[in-house]
């Protein structure tokens, strides 16, 4: 990736100073001294934490980057087109088959790679990264422990809650991204409150997240099984996926107007990438974590399903089932406060190894480079 | 709320430079006038109409509002080094305290303040803009920094060293290299003195069941007579079994409890140093300084010393004058920066 966006170096790289001079400027120091004051006297103040969101959030002044994206999806097809037309336009023959593929012009500009053909071809757009190419920064991060107050989510065998389980890795997790950066983290709850889903989407969507990270814990029929799986937003699923996506949107109340307005955003296609490409690198770094302490754990991998709360967020958003209550041995761990942080931190890893490697896809990418080297 | 009575309405007379390190157990003050002093961290309100005449007083600071608090609302505004989110009893209690502090310092009237003020590094992170409101309602212009990073100020510090602010309600380590530290050159652990305090009482409730020890008398003992490494003699508490006065001996359990947190400073300090170039690591494990509080426990920097000795030769040095060294340190700053930088303030 040409360039790392500010906050993934800052999750994934320390920025190792070298050995200063030791004739320090004391005189910069202070200067940095007052300009971070400065800063805070002049920023307008973070919303309280432990605000409960509005119902129905007022639209931001400011597009998010993750609002602007169908505008930013029809700049980057127009100008596809256009190469595509101009491409086709050349009075030269096309390259020979054998090397036509993945040929790359030498202008650095932006062209397709796609196999030329004489057809006016509409890119792939799930292939085209139009977050990284455009450089989109992620700000805000919107952490979300599932169930809560009322509703306990699932239960363990010996009494284990989902909404206590969801809520301390939440905290967990908030404070480790919020310790390594200045991103923004949010939770859209702190305590053991019921918060309905289309008040945590609209706390998402009001708070302009850019990351929306749904945090859970499965119970399923066979005790003995302990899966990890990560959903993001998606309408093909299997009957297993939309019973659980049933349970998990019980609380939501919305209209068939909204429901349909809601349906009609989630064709915003930088989210749908964004948020696969979340899931992925969420559910790797959770199975290389969870297997260290129990080996059996299965890999259910990442999963498209219709959640509500990933698909109200307009931000990329994704569903982690991070354990599975119903199996004895793991409930047993997930009341250790060793596991909740490991979960945590294997979490803090997955975001952040997407913030670096974005996009994180097993399917190859194809990016000219400025060298003329493809990118797979 | 006590009425603002320190803020100045003239420029007439030169700025009053105050440093202030707002703590979680203990908060300083000092001043270029020259007054110094320092109170514990407690800020207390009469219960009701009674205790309001019995005490005669409104609001209540530090061993006062200790020792009275079985009448008293007795809040404790940074415990865990930040003030908690939503509570406004502890934001009132930062900015009654703040007060109470410039207060002790005597500003002339009408005199300018301008404030420096070191608080938990935490806090700074979650409750900067809370302090800041806290404070702005007596001084005139003001700086917060993290307390770290203003005794490294004071010790002049400020390349090619790293301190380590062994607090009540967090241990901060900041590492200086020649520039403002940022949050990758800090970290912030929460087993501090109150740990400490919290294992001894548990140790004692374990092993001497019969005795009772009231928090107070356990964290004064503490402050009196906490060491790690080799005992000098037979270290002996007052309580009663029974209701008769006794003497049980301690040491044992003193010693085990604030033995308790060395290993997480040391795997933290090395954690923290391993992140620069090698070269630097080296530099730093020669030039660390403990401050706060816990630094007076009696052997802690031999013994981390001790613990950091297999990453290389190291040195840990302890400040001299710990229960100031912050409030000195946001005093040297506040004096060294430049005045056009506290007319924007």
């Amino acid at each position: 990736m040409a360039d790392i966006p500010a906050i993934a170096r800052s999750l994934l790289f320390a920025d190792v100073p070298s050995v200063s001079d030791p004739r320090s400027n004391k005189h910069d120091i202070l200067q940095a001294v007052y300009e971070d004051n400065l800063h805070a006297t002049t920023r307008a103040p973070q919303p309280r934490r432990t605000h409960r969101p509005v119902r129905q959030a007022p639209k931001s002044a400011l597009p998010s980057p993750w609002r602007m994206a169908p505008v930013v999806l029809l700049a980057v097809v127009g100008v596809l087109l256009i190469g595509l037309i101009t491409l086709n336009l050349q009075p030269e023959p096309p390259a020979p088959r054998s090397q036509a593929s993945l040929r790359l012009a030498d202008s650095p500009r932006l062209t397709p790679v796609a196999e030329p053909s004489a057809r006016f071809d509409v890119p792939d757009l799930d292939r085209l990264p139009i977050a990284e190419l455009f450089n989109l920064q992620v700000n805000t991060i919107v952490i979300d422990p599932g169930h809560g107050g009322r509703d306990p989510g699932a239960l363990g065998p010996a009494g284990g809650q989902e909404k206590d389980i969801t809520l301390d890795v939440a905290l967990r997790l908030r404070d480790r991204l919020a310790r390594r950066h200045g991103a923004r983290v949010l939770m859209t709850r702190e305590t053991d409150v019921e918060v309905a889903l289309g008040e945590r989407v609209a706390f998402a969507n009001e708070n302009d997240a850019d990351l929306f990270v749904s945090l859970h814990v499965n119970s399923i029929p066979d005790a003995s099984v302990a899966p990890l799986e990560t959903y993001y937003f998606g309408l093909r699923a299997d009957d297993q996926t939309l019973r659980l996506a049933h349970g998990e949107n019980g609380a939501a109340n919305y209209s068939v107007a909204e429901f349909n307005t809601m349906l009609q955003r989630a064709g915003n296609t930088v989210k749908f990438q964004e948020s696969r490409h979340l899931a992925m690198s969420v559910q790797q770094s959770l199975v290389e974590t969870v297997r260290q302490t129990n080996a059996e754990a299965s890999d259910w991998g990442v999963k498209a399903g219709p959640f509500v709360v990933l698909l109200g967020v307009e931000a990329p958003a994704i569903l982690a089932e991070m354990a599975a209550i119903s199996n004895p041995d793991e409930e047993a761990r997930l009341d250790t406060d060793a596991h909740r942080e490991s979960l945590a931190r294997s979490l803090e890893e997955g975001i952040a190894a997407y913030l670096q490697h974005r996009p994180l896809t097993n399917a190859p990418t194809l990016i000219p480079t400025h060298d003329g080297e493809e990118d797979h | 709320m006590a009425k603002k009575t320190t803020k100045s309405t003239t420029k007439s007379t030169a700025p009053l430079h105050i440093g202030i390190d707002l703590g979680t157990s203990r908060s300083a003050v000092v001043a270029s006038n020259g007054k110094r002093t320092w109170v514990e961290s407690y800020v207390a309100w009469p219960k009701d109409f009674v205790a309001k005449k019995m005490l005669g007083e409104a609001i209540l600071f530090g061993e006062h509002a200790v020792e009275n608090r079985m009448s008293v609302e007795l809040v404790r505004p940074l415990e865990n080094g930040v003030i908690r989110d939503g509570t406004e009893r502890d934001e009132e209690a930062v900015r009654e305290l703040i007060h109470h502090l410039i207060e002790q310092v005597e500003p002339k009237e009408g005199q300018r303040i301008q404030a420096a003020v070191g608080v938990p590094a935490e806090a700074l992170k979650v409750n900067k803009l809370a302090i800041r409101d806290a404070v702005q309602e007596y001084a005139d212009a003001l700086m917060v920094v993290s307390e770290p990073f203003a005794v490294a100020y004071g010790l002049d510090a400020l390349s090619n060293a790293m301190v380590i602010d062994i607090g009540a309600g967090t241990v901060d380590f900041c590492v200086m290299h020649g520039t403002m530290p940022t949050e990758e050159d800090q970290r912030t652990l929460t087993m501090a003195g109150d740990f400490v305090d919290r294992q001894l009482q548990g140790l004692l409730a374990e092993r001497h069941p019969e005795a009772k020890f009231s928090e107070v008398a356990v964290r004064h003992f503490k402050e009196q007579h906490g060491y790690v490494g080799s005992a000098n003699g037979k270290l002996e508490m007052k309580t009663a079994v029974g209701g008769k006065a006794l003497n049980v001996d301690v040491s044992k359990e003193l010693k085990e409890a604030c033995e308790a947190i060395i290993p997480a400073i040391a795997e933290t300090a090395i954690e923290l140093i391993a992140r620069y170039e090698p070269d630097f690591q080296e530099v730093l494990r020669k030039n660390i300084y403990l401050a706060g509080g816990g630094s007076q426990i009696k052997g802690i920097a031999e013994a981390i010393e001790d613990a950091l000795k297999e990453y290389g030769p190291c040195r840990v040095h302890t400040v001299d004058d710990p229960l100031f060294a912050g409030a000195e340190g946001a005093l040297a700053l506040a004096q060294d920066m430049p005045e056009e930088f506290w007319e924007d303030m």
